[in-house]
């Protein structure tokens, strides 16, 4: 199969050289500590941070060698389904790509059908209507988001990043003030824009929702650390180092505090 | 409701026209000169100017995302009073046409000042107090320039630039402010759709391909090439281009970035309001422009406060 995603990204001092290659209808969940560079990485896919000058990975600051190698004849930059994202116009970009930042703040006082039709290149009342169905956003369609509370929103700004039927979706904590229930109808949402093809990576905190994804990645550091399934992860050495957590029964528990990475 | 503006703008335009009434009952050809040497430029200039920063005031609301931006922020409209200013009460120049090149001078200093400080990041924080600093630091030198003024007539004379003013200006100096605005407000349009993807935030615009870098400066240079060039002809005017947009934005549902053509329609329509009290206002002589726009632009803005924050009440 030809991957939909094939990237290589690097953000000076924040994100060290990442490459990621995705095939159409993954599921890959981006975790790790806070400040640990999942949000770069998400920037860097979808090109908002500019492509730096290219220089050599260094050795990574606590000894742990970076998961993934450069392999020869990389380009840099991403690349989305054979097409450079660089050399995209923003009408071909809303194809290729939607990002969702994990910032909820609108600006402005615009009605929430408004909102989800910013996503789209020209007018089309019934996708919007379309989207509006699935994320329950119907009876506030003429509310300015202002008025929604932030979980409303957020699935608002969701909504707007699945308008274009993008092919590769870049969600930066999409589940963060959602309650349990809708962050659950979102995975499932999640899985039935996968179905379709769409390659999906998203960054979130709650551990025990990675199960549902079908690859893991954990940052740490600026650097990528591990790459697999969750399955794999679970039994992985790395996991209990980089949270400071260690499994017990069904979840996870604090690891004894002489190791655990917050103290001093 | 959407051509509430331009149902405004027409009686506007004919009463600026028309009244007063009596000076036009005299003969063919006094009543042509006052037609079109007197009221046809300040008309043109108070729609124009007005429209200039309605516009300006609108994409600066949307570029930093902030409803209380306005043309008067980037420094250009001070940097152009001050170079009037200090034109007038030093070199002792006293041709409009000079006194507008000197304006404009002022207003491309600032500018250049303005872009010198924010760096190549302009980022709209750096870029909003370095305005901000560069405002204030042209009103005080301002001040400065006219107590030091050997005239003691020299703040009677500044009295134009500060407040602002139409009267008695001439067509040629209502063409060397209006086509440089006009030309800069075109292109300012052609971002309307940018600006509109802006109220996604940067992340979401850069993501779609716009580098809000490039459109932080050009917005920010075309906006303060329009209001310069305006300020330099009738001086400083405040309050419209703060309004205006607000208005607008209740036409647009909110969108910032469409709010463009009619918050320059509202705009024109405010500042020809507002030159026909100054001459109507039965006080027997003059009232400055700015002050009448600030008059009846600070219940207006105050109404509008009250209702955004009822709105916002649960």
């Amino acid at each position: 199969m030809t991957p939909l995603l094939e990237a290589e990204v690097e953000v000076p001092g924040r994100l060290a050289l990442t490459r990621i290659v995705a095939n159409p209808g993954e599921r890959i969940a981006i975790i790790g500590p806070n400040g640990s560079g999942k949000t770069s990485l998400l920037r860097a896919l979808a090109g908002i941070e500019q492509a730096a000058p290219r220089q050599k990975p260094g050795p990574s600051p606590h000894g742990i060698e970076p998961y993934t190698r450069l392999g020869p004849g990389v380009r840099r930059g991403t690349v989305i389904d054979g097409a450079e994202l660089g050399a995209a116009t923003p009408p071909q970009r809303r194809r290729l790509l939607a990002f969702l930042p994990a910032s909820r703040d609108v600006p402005w006082p615009i009605p929430v059908a408004d909102l989800v039709a910013l996503g789209l290149e020209q007018p089309d009342p019934a996708r919007v209507a379309t989207l509006l169905d699935r994320l329950d956003l119907q009876p506030f369609a003429n509310r300015p988001v202002d008025r929604l509370s932030t979980g409303e929103r957020a699935r608002a700004l969701l909504a707007r990043a699945l308008a274009a039927s993008p092919k590769l979706l870049l969600l930066d904590e999409p589940l963060s003030n959602l309650d349990p229930a809708w962050a659950l109808r979102i995975l499932d949402l999640v899985e039935e824009e996968a179905a379709r093809g769409t390659a999906v990576l998203l960054s979130l905190h709650d551990l025990g929702l990675v199960h549902r994804f079908t690859r893991v990645l954990v940052m740490d550091k600026g650097q990528l650390q591990f790459d697999g399934t969750p399955a794999k992860l679970r039994d992985s050495e790395l996991f209990g180092e980089i949270f400071g957590l260690e499994p017990a029964g069904a979840g996870w528990k604090l690891r004894p505090s002489a190791d655990r990475r917050s103290s001093p | 409701m959407r051509l509430l503006p331009v149902l405004l703008l027409l009686p506007l335009t004919a009463a600026a026209l028309l009244l007063p009434l009596e000076p036009l009952r005299g003969p063919a050809e006094l009543s042509q000169l006052i037609l079109l040497e007197l009221r046809l430029p300040r008309l043109l200039l108070a729609l124009g100017y007005g429209a200039v920063l309605g516009l300006t005031g609108a994409a600066l609301q949307a570029l930093f995302a902030n409803p209380l931006a306005s043309p008067d922020l980037t420094g250009a409209s001070s940097g152009a009073a001050l170079g009037a200013v200090l034109a007038s009460s030093f070199l002792g120049l006293a041709s409009p046409l000079l006194l507008g090149a000197s304006g404009a001078a002022g207003a491309l200093l600032a500018l250049s000042l303005l872009f010198a400080l924010a760096g190549r990041r302009a980022d709209a924080p750096t870029l909003l107090l370095a305005g901000l600093a560069i405002s204030l630091a042209a009103g005080a030198a301002t001040s400065l320039a006219l107590a030091l003024a050997p005239s003691p007539f020299a703040f009677y004379e500044a009295f134009d630039w500060l407040m602002g003013s139409l009267v008695d200006r001439s067509l040629p100096q209502a063409a060397a402010a209006l086509i440089p605005a006009a030309i800069a407000s075109a292109l300012l349009l052609r971002r309307a759709r940018a600006l509109d993807e802006l109220a996604l935030g940067e992340d979401v615009a850069a993501s779609l391909g716009r580098d809000p870098g490039r459109l932080r400066r050009e917005v920010v240079l075309l906006a303060s090439l329009a209001v310069g060039a305006c300020v330099a002809v009738c001086g400083a005017v405040g309050f419209v281009g703060l309004i205006a947009p607000v208005l607008a934005r209740s036409l647009t549902r909110g969108h910032p970035g469409r709010a463009m053509v009619p918050a320059a329609l509202i705009g024109a329509a405010l500042l020809t309001g507002a030159d026909l009290l100054t001459r109507l206002a039965p006080l027997g002589r003059t009232i400055p422009l700015g002050v009448v726009t600030a008059a009846v632009g600070t219940p207006l803005f105050l109404w509008l406060l009250l209702r955004m924050r009822w709105r916002m009440a649960p």
